[in-house]
């Protein structure tokens, strides 16, 4: 089977070289059956059609595969990923083309991470049981994924974190968003946008999506999937699909 | 299981909202009202998830803007 694909990375020019060797050639991989549970071994030829800027594929979903935001090429619209790891803010024209960028350190990940800190240092009784435990921040996420902010999934264990997540929210949300402000009045983008907008999995978080579209962002549905939405349509475009 | 048929009384109100339903005059006979609780059985057992309404995928991907972006940024790296 021939897989062709595109990606995008925080920094190409200094990556893609190193990307492209070790994704594209021959894979081979086993799983077990999940009828049979014998071993089935399957081989894909792996073609990379591009490496692109973190976001790439994102501006080119909104602007011109699903034509979410309607921008003249020497308009400006500003984009705001909050990923795992990091908030990229991207200022591109409806060519898309990418004007400017900023990258904030600490994305969704920081969040569960604070979030599990503070549960370590929770001092309630039955806290206090297990008070050596360093708590995960990906039983963090789950707990916030499900809506249920329950740490754990166990009746009788499992802790509720509403008060941590709304505290280190405030704090994570707070010093990032006022870095994004610096960062786009300082280039004078903000004045010059038509948009603003918001992708990436961290915009869908409780509270962060409220708090986007009181700043007037347009914050679109799948937020997590619209780059590889839009490296789809690189892809398809670059093998003439 | 028994199969015997069963009598069932239905309120005045109720035989209202049928003939309504079945646009059946207010004197209709009795068979003619049980025809359409009847009716409404069936059609409640044969319910369909309500049809999603499917927002139309009417905007194509603009190609050859796509394709300029690729070689603009191709051009630039």
């Amino acid at each position: 089977m021939k897989l062709s694909i595109s990606l995008s990375n925080h920094n190409p020019e200094r990556w893609a070289d190193e990307i492209k060797r070790r994704v594209e050639g021959t894979h081979t991989f086993e799983h077990l059956h999940p009828v049979t549970r014998s071993i089935v071994t399957k081989t894909v030829e792996i073609v990379v059609t591009g490496i692109y800027p973190e976001g790439f594929g994102s501006i080119a979903h909104c602007l011109f595969g699903e034509a979410s935001l309607i921008l003249d090429p020497s308009e400006l619209a500003i984009a705001l990923d909050i990923g795992s790891s990091t908030w990229l803010v991207t200022v591109f024209n409806g060519s898309g083309a990418v004007i400017d960028r900023h990258l904030i350190e600490g994305g969704a990940g920081e969040l569960h991470t604070m979030i599990a800190e503070a549960l370590d240092k929770r001092n309630d009784r039955v806290s206090l049981l297990s008070k050596d435990v360093k708590h995960s921040p990906s039983l963090v996420n789950q707990g916030i994924i499900e809506g249920t902010f329950t740490y754990g999934g166990n009746h009788l264990t499992g802790k509720k974190f509403e008060a941590e997540y709304s505290q280190c929210l405030d704090e994570w949300w707070s010093t990032r968003i006022e870095k994004f402000a610096n960062f786009v009045t300082a280039g004078n983008y903000l004045d010059r946008a038509k948009y603003l907008v918001a992708w990436g999995g961290g915009v869908s978080l409780p509270v962060v999506d409220q708090n986007l579209a009181g700043f007037g962002f347009v914050v679109l549905n799948n937020p997590q999937f619209i780059n590889a939405l839009g490296l789809k349509l690189l892809t398809q475009i670059s093998i003439g699909a | 299981m028994n199969y015997e048929s069963r009598r069932i009384t239905i309120s005045y109100l109720a035989v209202i909202e049928l003939c309504k339903i079945f646009d059946l005059p207010q004197d209709a006979p009795t068979q003619a009202l049980s025809a359409g609780v009847e009716k409404l059985i069936f059609q409640h057992g044969n319910v369909q998830p309500s049809p999603k309404v499917e927002t139309p995928q009417s905007t194509q991907p603009n190609k050859s803007a796509l394709s300029a972006m690729v070689t603009n940024f191709k051009g630039a790296a």
